[in-house]
């Protein structure tokens, strides 16, 4: 299992045969392609969403009339609504077009793509939440967006 | 600053992401103008049924003679005429010269190379006239003959209702038994002169009409029905490919009930993989032949499925021969187990290179180890199925049956077993 592959490996949730999908698997091969896999650009995909919304939020957009929790929210509902199109969008174009292997087509279709869209959305979600959690310090205004920094609250206290 | 690093990253991660995309689309738009060939080719073997692929040998037909055949003919009228008529064409058209014809009893009968005398005008009389013991067979002697006659260049047929005669044997079983071993005999000392020998096998019916013997060489008069005679095809394995092309089942006049072959030769398989499905439980597949974390579904079953191009085994050996699971044999680190339960079915998907999906499954322990699937040299099942120890009355139980059929096949597998092995082909895999 590599890197990207690693991030998608509750496989269970969406389907084994559309795991298989997204790694590459070729009939005309009977083995991965590693050519066809698609978790590396769909991760990366994904996580460019999940960084580009953060920045946008905390270090450009960086307003001071946007600091409520429900601000942080809206902009994670963002992040999850993209990212879901894009795993959803990834799989049903596929399945559309017909270039999943005859052996995984009985198994991969608009219910998996469905799931799918689910799993890379709640992926992302906890992309943007540890992103928020690691990275938000630096912002000049949101910095306490959705909730007050530990350090400022502790420092609040000794004062 | 910070919009000035977010532009190329965007960048980078669209370029990324359309070119995975398009990287299988356009492997499929290039695989669907390049359909990938089943490798069929052995080197030093060539077997695509054209005419180039026949070098100088000769083509020797033995038809038996004895009394019991004599319900087979008369005069252009049977099946078994019409028949064996159009197959020796099909193999003198394949041949591309005439054939070397031959009646064979207790000895070797020259009958010319006209194709049509031999057979097509063929009558009861022609038989007794030919010479030799027609009164009963000894099938042992008959293959002892033949492969005494043969050689790498040189296809060997002979046509036969193989009835053993025991006649006034005290007891036939033994009769059979000391047949059995004759024919391995002469099976291994053909063998031991010539490491290459296949043999094929059809087993057809035709209309009888006349007198029949049954093993204790007792005569019945009038019996008129079906009864079974077989072809057999003795030759180099690469012949045996090539008229197999050449001359498929399906260009014979009457239907072929049955077929068997069996080949020294012991092709590698060389494309197999496990397969992502079907399969019951979950493993994490390990390259093509690995796998690890296995575990059993909830109904307490584990089963995968092994995706294999038997193509050359399938043209020596029949699509039926490959689809009969006690044909196979699972080796765990180097134990045979019939633990395993195998299913196999021919691979229908046009854009892999596996011909047969085989599916194994068990609800025993899961074992790590080296796992082997081997596909074994064994007689037919319809041998045993066709095979009939009392032959004094004919019914409807038995008129499609052989007396002592099998103890025929036993010699000759138990012979290839002998200097061959027990294993074709085999492929292997790890569990971990």
């Amino acid at each position: 299992m590599n890197f990207f592959d690693f991030f998608y490996r509750w496989k269970s949730f969406y389907g084994v045969q559309l795991y298989e999908h997204m790694k590459g698997y070729d009939d005309a091969l009977m083995d991965y392609n590693p050519d066809f896999n698609q978790f590396p650009s769909l991760f990366l995909w994904t996580i460019g969403i999940v960084v580009a919304v953060f920045v946008l939020y905390y270090y450009i957009i960086n307003s001071t009339r946007l600091v409520k929790w429900w601000h942080w929210l809206i902009s994670m509902a963002i992040v999850a609504g993209l990212t879901y199109w894009v795993g959803f969008r990834t799989v049903i174009v596929d399945v559309n077009n017909g270039t999943v292997t005859p052996s995984l087509q009985s198994y991969v279709g608009y219910n998996s793509a469905l799931m799918f869209g689910i799993y890379n959305m709640m992926l992302a979600m906890v992309f943007y939440f540890v992103f928020t959690l690691l990275f938000r310090r630096w912002s000049r205004n949101c910095k306490h967006s959705p909730w007050e920094l530990l350090t400022t609250k502790l420092n609040n206290r000794k004062k | 600053m910070m919009k000035k690093r977010i532009i190329p990253l965007f960048v980078c991660l669209i370029l990324i992401g359309c070119n995975a995309k398009s990287n299988r689309q356009a492997a499929n738009q290039q695989r669907a103008n390049d359909i990938p060939e089943i490798p069929m080719k052995t080197p030093g073997m060539s077997y695509d049924g054209s005419q180039g692929a026949v070098d100088s040998f000769r083509v020797n037909v033995y038809l038996e003679n004895s009394g019991s055949m004599n319900g087979y003919v008369d005069a252009g009228k049977t099946d078994f005429q019409h028949n064996v008529f159009n197959y020796l064409d099909d193999v003198e058209q394949w041949f591309g010269s005439q054939l070397n014809l031959f009646f064979i009893n207790s000895k070797i009968i020259p009958k010319g190379n006209i194709l049509d005398d031999f057979i097509n005008k063929l009558t009861p009389k022609d038989f007794k006239n030919a010479g030799g013991n027609t009164s009963t067979t000894d099938i042992a002697d008959l293959f002892k003959q033949i492969l005494e006659q043969s050689n790498d260049s040189t296809v060997s047929i002979l046509i036969s209702d193989f009835i053993f005669s025991p006649g006034t044997q005290n007891n036939p079983e033994a009769y059979l038994g000391e047949q059995q071993v004759k024919i391995k005999r002469a099976f291994e000392q053909y063998l031991n002169k010539n490491s290459e020998l296949a043999v094929m096998v059809y087993q057809l019916y035709s209309n009888f009409k006349g007198i029949y013997y049954d093993y204790l060489n007792t005569p019945h008069h009038n019996y008129e029905g079906q009864r079974p005679y077989y072809i057999w095809v003795i030759c180099h394995p690469l012949k045996v490919a090539s008229m197999r092309v050449a001359i498929p089942e399906s260009s014979f006049l009457n239907r072929v009930e049955n077929y068997w072959s069996i080949t020294s030769f012991s092709p590698t398989i060389e494309n197999y993989a496990i397969l992502p499905n079907p399969k019951k439980g979950s493993f994490n597949k390990l390259g093509k032949d690995g796998m690890n974390k296995m575990r059993k579904d909830a109904q307490g079953e584990f089963m995968f499925t092994i995706g294999a191009n038997l193509g050359l085994l399938d043209l020596l050996l029949g699509e039926k021969y490959l689809l009969d699971t006690d044909n196979y044999a699972r080796i765990i680190n180097k134990q045979t187990t019939d633990e395993w339960y195998i299913s196999v079915v021919p691979n229908s998907i046009p854009t892999s290179p596996a011909t047969h999906n085989i599916s194994l499954s068990t609800k025993g322990s899961l074992p790590k180890g080296d796992f082997e699937l081997a596909i074994c040299r064994k007689k037919p099942k319809w041998a045993d199925d066709f095979t009939d120890m009392d032959d004094r009355s004919l019914n409807e139980s038995n008129q499609m049956k052989t007396y002592g059929l099998h103890y025929v096949f036993d010699g000759v597998v138990q012979a290839y077993s002998a200097k061959c092995g027990n294993y074709y082909s085999s492929m292997n895999f790890k569990m971990n």
